[in-house]
């Protein structure tokens, strides 16, 4: 599936959805290769109706600010690009306010799959291997 | 009382630069575009907007949509 994006904003933003727990939110993610892991901001995992108190596990975070532990939930659904992965992990983490999106999605969403980006048409593009590698029409 | 539905055009209008929460959402199941949604909250910062989160009405099927664009330059990356 590809899709358009916005080649002249500063980031890449990405339409997901996450089922997750007692409810579901369709949500903004900005795509980050530079993340190992995919993440959501707490709130919307509590809105959600999930137990912050309650991880399967944390991972240690690099960021900025130095390394920190951040809890691992795991949610039903998740579904951007066209692709769904079910029972997914998923980091809690509070990005900067400023930060205009509601997660970031990394490369666990992407590893085994041909992830395109075309910026001169600004199109976006994920597909599984077995499909024909050039994704845009000519 | 329940608000009205409002086109994504019209939320744009309405509240721009600000994060809006939407009941309902219509959304093109494909691309996952919000085509519009009524409006249970909006805030002019994300702040704001992830406080109120906690008192907001529970509703089952949400959008969160930001009306603005991604005016700064962002390096985030978390290895993780």
């Amino acid at each position: 599936m590809n899709v358009p994006f916005d080649a002249i904003q500063p980031g890449i933003r990405i339409r997901g959805y996450v089922a997750a727990f007692s409810a579901d939110r369709y949500v903004e993610f900005t795509l980050d290769t530079g993340a190992t892991r995919s993440v959501l901001r707490p709130h919307i995992l509590q809105y959600l109706g999930c137990d912050l108190t309650r991880p399967i596990s944390t991972v240690q975070m690099t960021a900025a600010t130095g390394v920190i532990a951040a809890p691992v939930f795991q949610i039903q659904t998740l579904h951007a690009l066209g692709q769904f992965r079910n029972n997914f992990p998923i980091v809690a983490v509070d990005l900067p306010v400023t930060f205009a999106a509601d997660g970031l999605l990394g490369l666990d969403f992407f590893r085994g799959q041909i992830l395109t980006l075309d910026f001169e048409r600004g199109r976006i593009s994920l597909y599984p291997p077995r499909s024909r590698w050039w994704p845009f029409s000519r | 009382m329940e608000t009205p539905y409002l086109s994504i055009a019209e939320i744009e209008a309405k509240y721009p630069n600000e994060w809006v929460l939407l009941d309902r959402p219509k959304v093109n199941h494909k691309t996952l575009e919000v085509l519009g949604g009524r409006v249970i909250l909006h805030c002019q910062t994300r702040k704001a907007f992830d406080e109120e989160l906690l008192t907001a009405p529970r509703v089952k099927t949400s959008a969160s949509v930001y009306t603005g664009r991604m005016d700064l330059d962002v390096v985030l990356s978390a290895r993780l």
